[in-house]
């Protein structure tokens, strides 16, 4: 009985670290959008609020707190306050089974990776349901939009990491990084491709920019959080952020040797004589090279937010379809012939080799989606469709 | 935007389709936008900051009203009316006493409250000793907490004055121009 007591108060504390961590990693990284942001367009972004603005995202939500919380007349009520919450659970849920540090998790599941997907998908529902609980036609046309664009990037966002998984044989999410604390090697240096197409496969999940057609702010004003206002607002960009997190957790996980220091080749230890402080090192660092590829990742989302055009929706459905479905699908067959050479060759006969075969990969398969396209093109143009 | 130029003739260079897949052309917007990241930020933090080293007000802006004065402190307007009368909002009032030589400015209001800042008054007036009567200044931080805050009297327009940047060079200029004269006649008699 004890033990049991003591299981649950241990778990309670990770929870609230590890929530209260995202939730202020959230804070700020709205901090961290808004100076990239500025620094690309050669402004300061945020300066005023305390030193370098840094008290911002507080003085943000504080406001989002008081402000007035507006329905309109027409909306779905019930399902108008239930769709921020659905929006967010699944958000913090996928939280349990990210590994932030060796001893650091809350819980390790052996299927921690088809949990993830299984979940994270759910949160989608809140945003179709806030497109359609606010009875306006911009929220409505942004969550349709949103279930179309989940669900075609949601195939081969799964797709993707199949690559890894064959490597990693395991779908737990300690599994997948000690295995390559083993192996000495990320899986990105395995599976570029595959990194590649989930890193813009979660691009799209997550609703950023050259994806983020559910809320183009041009057109559909906000998407389907037009009609919403204060603390359902804020659920709503907490979940943005939170999904932000958890795709770079991901990333980092499977293809980019989680916990794991960029400079364990050179086999460096803290030295026994330092005590106490070894323990506390040897606890702490790992969490820190978690954090920093995790920030890396952030980082380079919001770049790539501030660089690139959004995409027209026929132009996203094309990319969705078209070139990272085949991709992801060649990716695993690659990646099966890949395993056999791992398997079989050295390594300085294997990575030439494998890296050889994974370029001849693109070439062809660029080609193949060429000729698709050239193709439909012929049928359009003989039955006279333009 | 040259920048821009060159990446746009870059990318229409390589058409080819190789270029494309190994994403060469994400790659080369991404570089130009990192380049943007860690350039020096063309910011005013305007209240902390009035002026840059790039950017400061120019000497011709149209701000606040001053009533100039020479070297010697004596107020250069000869009293014409000639700014009450083509002010088109009736905002300047002059009031003065004595006649012909002896004219003494007693009033000379200006109400910003009603200035449309056209700029008429700083044109018709027709003193020309290095600058006129009643000149703009380079201020332009008007707001007043009262109305009658908005209404600049004598006193006050001749604080704009000697407040602004122009009163130092008008008087450098008089200077200037002191000296020239004295070689002039040292010259002359000279000669």
């Amino acid at each position: 009985m004890e033990g049991i007591v003591r299981d649950v108060i241990i778990a309670l504390i990770k929870i609230a670290i590890v929530l209260g961590g995202v939730a202020l990693g959230v804070a700020y990284s709205t901090y961290l959008e808004r100076k990239v942001a500025g620094w690309i367009q050669v402004r300061f972004g945020p300066m005023r609020v305390g030193p370098h603005g840094l008290l911002q995202p507080i003085a943000d939500g504080l406001k989002l707190f008081i402000k007035e919380d507006i329905m309109p007349r027409q909306a779905d009520k019930l399902i108008f306050y239930l769709s921020p919450v659905i929006c967010l659970v699944p958000a913090f849920a996928v939280l349990a089974v990210i590994p932030w540090g060796p001893d650091f998790y809350i819980t390790d599941l052996n299927i921690g990776l088809l949990y993830i997907f299984a979940v994270a998908s759910l949160g989608i529902f809140g945003i179709v349901m806030a497109g359609w609980a606010s009875n306006s036609k911009y929220p409505m046309l942004g969550g349709l939009r949103s279930a179309a664009q989940m669900v075609s990037y949601e195939v081969s966002l799964g797709l993707s990491v199949i690559g890894a998984l064959i490597f990693a044989e395991s779908l737990s999410m300690v599994g997948i990084v000690e295995k390559q604390m083993t192996t000495g090697v990320w899986f990105v240096f395995l599976q570029p491709v595959g990194f590649v197409i989930y890193f813009i496969c979660g691009l799209a999940e997550t609703n950023r920019l050259p994806f983020d057609l559910p809320e183009a702010e041009q057109e559909l004003v906000a998407g389907f959080h037009t009609e919403y206002s204060a603390m359902k607002f804020a659920f709503f960009f907490l979940a943005e952020y939170t999904n932000m997190i958890v795709v770079s957790s991901i990333a980092t996980t499977v293809f980019l040797g989680g916990w794991g220091s960029p400079f364990a080749f050179l086999g460096i230890e803290f030295p026994r004589s330092l005590g106490i402080v070894k323990s506390v090192l040897d606890f702490g660092m790992p969490i820190f090279w978690f954090l920093l590829k995790v920030f890396l990742l952030m980082f380079f989302m919001i770049w790539v937010r501030w660089t690139f055009p959004r995409y027209r929706y026929d132009q996203l459905m094309n990319i969705g379809w078209k070139v990272l479905l085949p991709f992801a699908i060649l990716n695993i067959i690659f990646s099966g012939l890949e395993f056999t050479l791992y398997e079989e060759l050295d390594w300085y006969l294997f990575y030439p080799l494998a890296w050889l075969i994974m370029g001849v990969m693109v070439v062809f398969g660029f080609r193949l989606i060429k000729n698709f396209d050239q193709f439909s093109y012929s049928k359009m143009r003989e039955e006279g469709i333009e | 935007m040259e920048d821009y130029i060159k990446v746009k003739r870059e990318v229409g260079n390589r058409k080819d389709e190789m270029w494309y897949a190994f994403l060469q052309d994400l790659k080369a917007g991404l570089c130009l936008t990192l380049g943007y990241l860690f350039k020096k930020k063309i910011t005013m933090q305007y209240p902390y900051e009035k002026s840059t080293a790039e950017w400061s007000i120019p000497l011709r802006w149209r701000g606040l009203h001053a009533l100039s004065a020479d070297e010697n402190g004596r107020l250069k307007c000869i009293m014409c009316l000639q700014c009450m009368k083509i002010c088109p909002d009736h905002c300047i009032k002059i009031r003065f006493s004595g006649a012909g030589k002896e004219r003494v400015l007693e009033e000379f209001t200006v109400d910003l409250s009603r200035c449309s800042a056209c700029g008429l008054c700083f044109e018709a007036c027709p003193v020309n000793s290095i600058t006129k009567a009643i000149v703009p200044t380079e201020k332009y931080e008007l707001s007043v907490y009262s109305r009658e805050g908005l209404v600049y009297k004598k006193e006050d327009l001749l604080k704009n004055w000697y407040d602004s940047v122009k009163s130092r060079i008008a008087l450098e200029k008089a200077e200037n121009m002191k000296k020239e004269e004295v070689k002039k006649e040292e010259k002359s008699v000279e000669s």
